[in-house]
């Protein structure tokens, strides 16, 4: 089996936008350790798209901020957490793209071009 | 405003610059690591040829994308990026920090100081990889390289924005004519009206010996005052050796936008072809003809267009290209030989026969060529080139029927005579680039028949001698010559004169 039929499995394997549980059993038990572990990633992939996850400093101001990035990313859940390090603002992680819009790393550029 | 105000402003300035939306960063997971090539998921939104780093803070290039993977090349030694680290682009190409302040310094591919001394800083961002300059930029080649030997000015002459390839089997003296090149430019300059030239000497895939020679030899001659060594190792990954003629022409565009004219050597292409395919086969794109990839082709041809000589309107700057090409057995016809004999505008060729003869610099005149350089031969060496030339010719179809013959009339001998002085005047030590007076002045005595009465063996004497005796009592007709300019009837007649005065005393 190809690494893109594989792919299409790991599409194929929603329902209605849900990861169907059947399909997926179904899937893995003709699958050996090297393809499965690429359809996981495909999987993994995919659900990581679904979902934003979100980096702040505080949780203070989560409810504002939710209803801002709802309004930005409709079709994908927001996750919260909180990190104390990035001193002020937050950190967005939309798939494999991170959107910086912190303290933190306002001040690693400025020790970048420093150093430069 | 003293120097701290300066810099608090500077950062100030910065500090304005930084904008809220802040920064988008790529990133992606290592799936594998292979020999150097690392494959990665994600990076969705990465370029070719695009920076990226690793977790560990190593560097690397991309070089293939994929739909759902990115192959990327390391450039460094890192051997510790495992499975699931994480890689994030930077959003720049691969490119090389050029300054004037890399003149005489040893430097490795990504411009990492090799001598010892500090980091280049502060320097202009050259791309490795760039399209060439095109058709309107340019202008014919109309200057020429002096080389300093005789061989090559008077048979295969090389203007400055030729491509001229040396090829030849190994140890027979590719290097050093790239090298003696480059020394001959120290005097080469000094004449009035000359354009000094940059020389630029990438080291592929040689051993660290080798390449330390080539360093001293230049150091010690000073022709490391105007030169740049960029340095890529048998020790280095084969990415370095890869990328390392293209940074070396990338630091030669940053000199010649300046309107300046530079000469790079690449030493050599066989083993950049060989770094080339050995990271296709690990990248798994398919092996054509001798496992080399489909494009190795273009992998030269793209770096050899960036030889140029610009027009005036274009900073009137140009790029030599000298690449060396080894070959195995004496066999032109090979693959890689045949494809940059294609693309280069000329070749010199070096036979081991002629070297073990002891016929050094061993060009072999009949398959050397040079298509463009004649435009810009001087034609003080054209006026006598073309004649040595011609007769050189005859004495290697004379010599090959000479040998089955006892009898032979005397014309046929006399040109026969004639060849082996022609062959010997064109012998040259290593190192010792002659300047354009003198280089004429030895044509002029093989093709004018002063030599003819001269023992062979006593011919590299006279030669040196009556160079010496020309310094010495006839500077003024020496500073004539390095006009450039053809001898007029009143010069040749007094160049006789110190001739036959000379031969008279030599014994």
């Amino acid at each position: 089996m190809t690494v893109k039929q594989i792919k299409k499995l790991a599409v194929a394997s929603y329902l209605n936008g849900i990861l169907d549980a059947k399909t997926v059993n179904r899937v893995a038990k003709i699958l050996n350790r090297a393809q499965l572990k690429c359809y996981v990633n495909f999987l993994k992939n995919l659900e990581q798209s679904k979902v934003v996850k979100v980096i702040v400093s505080s949780l203070d101001a989560k409810s504002k901020l939710e209803k801002q990035l709802k309004a930005r990313f409709p079709s994908k859940k927001i996750e919260f957490s909180e990190d104390k390090t990035l001193i002020a603002g937050l950190e967005l992680i939309d798939g494999d793209v991170i959107y910086d819009f912190n303290l933190k790393n306002t001040f690693e550029n400025l020790v970048s071009y420093i150093n430069h | 405003m003293n120097n701290s105000e300066d810099i608090i402003n500077q950062l100030e300035k910065k500090l304005s610059g930084f904008k809220i939306n802040g920064v988008s960063k790529n990133i992606g997971t290592v799936e594998k690591n292979t020999d150097g090539v690392i494959v990665v998921s994600g990076l969705s939104k990465a370029m070719m040829a695009e920076l990226v780093v690793f977790d560990n803070g190593a560097q690397g290039v991309v070089l293939n994308l994929d739909e759902d993977y990115c192959s990327i090349i390391l450039l460094d030694k890192s051997t510790d990026i495992k499975e699931g680290d994480t890689v994030k682009t930077t959003g720049i190409l691969l490119s090389i920090e050029v300054s004037e302040s890399l003149i005489g310094r040893v430097v490795g591919t990504l411009g990492d100081p090799l001598d010892g001394k500090p980091k280049i800083r502060g320097g202009k961002h050259m791309p490795l990889e760039r399209i060439a300059a095109g058709v309107i930029q340019r202008e014919p080649v109309n200057t020429p390289v002096k080389t300093g030997i005789k061989g090559i000015d008077t048979m295969i002459p090389i203007g400055r924005g030729q491509r001229e390839l040396i090829i030849g089997d190994r140890g027979i003296g590719k290097t050093a004519i790239a090298i003696d090149t480059i020394i001959n430019q120290k005097q080469a300059s000094k004449v009035k009206g000359a354009r000094p030239m940059i020389c630029v000497y990438v080291a592929i895939g040689q051993k660290q010996s080798t390449i330390a020679q080539v360093v001293e030899k230049l150091r010690e001659t000073g022709a490391m005052d105007y030169s740049i060594v960029v340095v890529a190792s048998a020790s280095d990954p084969a990415a370095l050796q890869y990328l390392a003629p293209y940074a070396g022409v990338a630091i030669a565009e940053y000199f010649m936008e300046k309107g300046q004219d530079v000469l790079v050597v690449y030493d050599d292409l066989t083993k950049h072809a060989w770094a080339y395919r050995q990271i296709s086969l690990v990248l798994r794109r398919p092996a054509g003809r001798e496992a080399y990839p489909g494009d190795i082709f273009y992998l030269h041809s793209r770096l050899l267009e960036r030889a140029v000589k610009m027009n005036k309107a274009n900073g009137n700057g140009s790029i030599t290209a000298l690449p060396i090409i080894e070959t195995q057995a004496n066999d032109i016809s090979a693959y890689i030989p045949t494809n940059v004999i294609s693309i280069t505008d000329g070749q010199i060729f070096l036979q081991p026969d002629l070297f073990y003869a002891g016929i050094r610099p061993a060009i072999d005149a009949g398959n050397s060529v040079s298509r463009v350089g004649g435009a810009a031969q001087s034609s003080a060496i054209r006026s006598v080139a073309g004649k040595m030339r011609l007769e050189l010719a005859q004495y290697n179809n004379l010599a090959a029927f000479a040998q089955f013959g006892s009898e032979l009339d005397e014309a046929t001998t006399r040109q026969l005579e004639r060849g082996k002085r022609t062959n010997e005047i064109l012998k040259q030590p290593q190192y010792a680039p002659l300047p354009e007076p003198l280089e004429y002045l030895s044509v002029w005595l093989v093709t004018s028949g002063t030599l003819d009465n001269v023992a062979i063996e006593n011919i590299s004497r006279f030669e040196n001698e009556f160079h010496d005796y020309m310094r010495r009592n006839a500077q003024k007709l020496l500073d004539d010559l390095s006009t450039g300019q053809k001898p007029s009837e009143e010069t040749l007649r007094k160049i006789e004169k110190s001739a036959q005065e000379f031969k008279k005393g030599f014994s």
